[in-house]
């Protein structure tokens, strides 16, 4: 329960009040899924905006994760904000998927307008499939965010992981595209990012998978979420060993 | 109310902190002095849990520190070296969610941040951004936001550094405020004067060992003499003196009492009553940097 509300008190100072401080920072969130989506479009037409709308929605979930690098880096080293933290009764679960929660928070818009399109395109991304897929993912980019922020040692190394991971993220694995274009489509499982598409392109329609797939996509994200959730609670940096 | 057995903090094959062995009881005011590397913010952190001890003991309000970081978090508060608050916070917003964090209730956390915004003299700019403020004022936020936290141990890492006086002496009456609550304080500072005036027990630390513990008049008792001489420039010659201390061209005569004629020879020269800052300048002297550098000190 605490962890619960301590997420919740961070993500109300790092998301919300940031974002209706920063209104700047709601448009960057949206900036490089939106601009997938327009050359998508522009040379796929309306099924090419069909996947760079679930291709941007992915994207947008696991950057919450993934964002939250440069946030608890400078919270870490640039303002010492977490060792005030440390030594209060507050948990690094609570902090990080606060900071991912935060980051939720900024890209809601972004979420609500692709979410608008997809129903008026006919893409029902509302099923159970879907949802579980997206909340694993968050958990999963949450956990590996967060503990990897722990081991940066520099403030400008926070500006340049979580593009190198977004990259690896959203175009090593299968998000705009189907799976069946890897050398294997299980090869497509091994990024949450790729396990979590698989599931959601196959739930919405957009690409039927054999159903040995999708199984192996759910047993991945979930065991990449419990893997990100053991590391949030017991490897991420709250304590220099 | 803190005690450490022979604590130690490795990092490679240099030590930080080495063999620190010292016990402070309820309502005490340590002041940790030292120079830059001398070891105060690692033992800082590994006393509020954030960084592992290579070896020793520790323990606070009687919990320990490695076996019990959870129990040892929920009665202890701190501003870390060089923190600052988030800047697109106003002090109110910073307060109320440090203490919401802690655990509190939002109405007692609003009667908190309300009172604590009033004694640091913060209240009425209490709705402007952090980033707006002043580098005393950003300080006396974070300083105010542990002050409310009502904490049994408050650790405050060069609280001060940069202040203006009448912000440090803000924080001044924060420290003596916790002190009478009966919260144990453990204030590091470079400002030897700030430690001699608050501190019920100074520990000095160099080099990452303890190099003495005691309350401040019992240091000073230690330096020889009663006064001292500072002399800059041509050499004032002093009689007898007890002890001298050269820094560059700079001399100081350790003297039981001024001599009543002096050739100056164009010097500049101030008489003093010894201090604590004697004492360290004699037992720790030059400051020396630590050759590597780390995430702390």
């Amino acid at each position: 329960m605490k962890t619960i509300r301590d997420a919740l008190v961070i993500a109300w100072i790092n998301g919300w009040i940031a974002a209706i401080r920063g209104w700047i920072w709601v448009i960057g969130s949206s900036v490089s899924p939106i601009s997938f989506l327009v050359i998508l479009a522009v040379y796929g037409g309306v099924e090419g905006l069909k996947w760079g709308l679930v291709g941007g929605f992915i994207w947008t979930i696991a950057s919450n994760g993934i964002g939250l690098i440069g946030d608890a880096t400078y919270y870490r080293l640039g303002i010492k904000y977490q060792s005030m933290l440390t030594a209060a009764p507050v948990s690094p679960a609570g902090y990080a998927l606060g900071l991912a929660l935060s980051a939720f928070v900024f890209a809601l818009p972004t979420l609500a307008v692709y979410l608008a399109v997809m129903l008026w395109l006919g893409v029902w991304i509302l099923t159970p499939e879907s949802l579980y897929a997206l909340v694993t993912l968050w958990l999963a980019s949450a956990g590996i965010g967060f503990t990897l922020a722990g081991f940066i040692k520099h403030m400008r190394y926070a500006w340049a992981l979580p593009q190198i991971l977004s990259a690896a993220f959203t175009v090593g694995a299968p998000v705009y595209y189907p799976a069946t274009h890897l050398p294997s489509p299980y090869l497509g499982v091994v990024l949450p990012t790729g396990a979590a598409a698989v599931i959601i392109h196959n739930s919405t329609g957009l690409m039927p998978y054999e159903p040995g797939l999708t199984a192996a996509a759910a047993v991945a994200l979930t065991l990449q979420s419990a893997l990100g959730l053991y590391f949030l609670f017991k490897l991420a940096r709250w304590r220099q060993p | 109310m803190i005690m450490c057995q022979d604590v130690g903090r490795r990092y490679g094959d240099f030590w930080a902190l080495r063999g620190v062995t010292f016990e402070v009881g309820r309502g005490v005011v340590l002041g940790v002095l030292g120079p830059n590397g001398a070891g105060k913010t690692t033992l800082v952190r590994i006393l509020t849990t954030e960084l592992m001890p290579s070896e020793g003991r520790a323990r606070v309000a009687g919990l320990d520190v490695v076996k019990e970081p959870e129990k040892v978090r929920k009665v202890i508060a701190a501003v870390p070296q060089e923190s600052r608050p988030i800047d697109f916070l106003t002090p109110y917003e910073f307060v109320l969610s440090y203490l919401l964090l802690r655990g509190l209730s939002l109405r007692e956390a609003k009667r908190r941040t309300r009172e604590v915004l009033q004694v640091f003299g913060l209240w009425e700019v209490r709705n402007r951004e952090v980033d707006t403020l002043s580098g005393g004022m950003k300080r006396r936020v974070l300083v105010a936001a542990v002050f409310a936290a009502e904490a049994e141990v408050v650790f405050l890492d060069e609280p001060t550094t940069g202040l203006d006086v009448y912000s440090r002496r803000l924080v001044w009456n924060a420290v003596s405020e916790l002190k009478k609550r009966g919260a144990t304080v453990v204030l590091t500072t470079h400002y030897v004067e700030e430690a001699a005036a608050l501190s019920d027990v100074v520990l000095v630390l160099n080099r990452g060992r303890v190099v003495d513990i005691a309350p401040p008049d019992k240091l000073v008792e230690k330096v020889p003499g009663r006064y001292v001489m500072e002399v800059y420039g041509a050499d004032g010659r002093v009689a007898e003196s007890k002890a001298v201390l050269e820094i560059g061209d700079r001399r100081l005569y350790y003297v039981e009492k001024p001599p009543e004629a002096l050739s100056l020879d164009g010097a500049k020269v101030v008489v003093r009553p010894k201090s604590l800052e004697d004492y360290i300048l004699l037992t720790v002297g030059a400051i020396e940097e630590a050759e590597e550098g780390h995430e702390d000190d």
